[in-house]
């Protein structure tokens, strides 16, 4: 009788202490640094996968954000030091995503350019959109916020078949 | 059926344990700024600065700043970033339980978003007064 009760004792405890390491895990994960870099950047705009820039310009980004395009978006150190790794070692030149090299191919020499709508490769991928959509349209504040035309911008999904334009009920005809 | 009223209890009594962490997260901040010295101001101060406009600074020409520029004036309502126009959720605890629940979210955003609007941090004073009047709504 003594030893199943110990055992009953011994498992009660297993269990329990699965479940608030468990409990605890799903509370409080550690934020991965790709989950850091989505949450952190995405509060202001699309949070721009790393690919779309030279790992150059990420670290010239990531070192200025006390005067951010006009803004103080400043991080805590660890934060900081953790999305900067993370761009760096995805990015254009480093990553393994094909539009990186898109991107690359698309620079000429060694430019690090800080905005992305600025990049030749994002400016071509954009020329069939006629400038009157973009500049007149009260909807469109500005295109560092892609998901207002690309519904799977977070997630890099920028298909140009899920495009649809604020304001504009087909843009190809309009 | 027991197992569905132990539940309720269960999420009831982990909403109650959110709700007491973000009043204890307010409360040490504030605990905090009143320990750097001069009284803090309160919320009605903070609502009556809430539309207070600054000029933009010289090198970043461009309309007059607020509060009120990005969040409204309904802090229960949704919010709009200046530049992007990306839609900011709303800051009233009441609608968005989010909101003031971690210290140094809040502190990031203070210095982040002073800067932005007067050109520089808020003092322990001012950041009282707008943290009482922010988790009062």
């Amino acid at each position: 009788m003594l030893l199943p009760r110990r055992l009953l004792k011994v498992s009660l405890g297993i269990a329990l202490a699965v479940g608030v390491s468990e409990a605890h895990s799903a509370n409080a994960p550690a934020d991965s640094a790709e989950a850091l870099h989505k949450k952190e950047c995405s509060t202001c705009h699309t949070a721009y996968q790393a690919y779309f820039l030279p790992a150059a310009s990420w670290e010239k980004i990531m070192a200025g954000l006390n005067k951010h395009f006009g803004e103080n978006a400043e991080l805590g150190a660890e934060e900081q030091a953790a999305i900067t790794q993370y761009l760096v070692a995805n990015a254009a030149d480093h990553g393994k995503d094909k539009r990186g090299a898109r991107v690359m191919s698309a620079l000429s020499g060694k430019e690090t350019p800080l905005r992305l709508t600025e990049t030749p490769y994002i400016i071509k991928m954009h020329h069939e959109v006629p400038k009157k959509i973009f500049v007149n349209n009260p909807k469109l504040k500005s295109l560092s916020d892609c998901g207002a035309c690309h519904p799977g911008a977070a997630n890099g999904n920028y298909d140009e078949h899920q495009v649809k334009i604020p304001g504009t009920k087909n843009w190809e005809k309009d | 059926m027991r197992d569905t009223v132990r539940s309720i209890l269960v999420l009831f009594g982990l909403l109650t344990v959110a709700d007491v962490c973000a009043a204890s997260v307010v409360d040490d901040l504030l605990a905090g700024y009143q320990g750097s010295g001069a009284p803090l101001y309160d919320a009605k101060w903070a609502e009556a600065n809430w539309s207070k406009k600054f000029p933009a600074p010289k090198d970043e020409p461009g309309a007059e700043r607020s509060c009120s520029t990005c969040h409204t004036t309904d802090l229960k309502a949704k919010g709009k970033h200046a530049t992007t126009g990306k839609a900011i959720d709303p800051l009233a605890p009441s609608v968005n339980k989010e909101r003031l629940t971690e210290a140094k979210n809040i502190e990031k955003w203070f210095k982040r978003n002073c800067t932005w609007v007067l050109g520089r941090e808020c003092t322990p004073q001012e950041k009282g007064g707008f943290l009482q009047f922010i988790s009062s709504q």
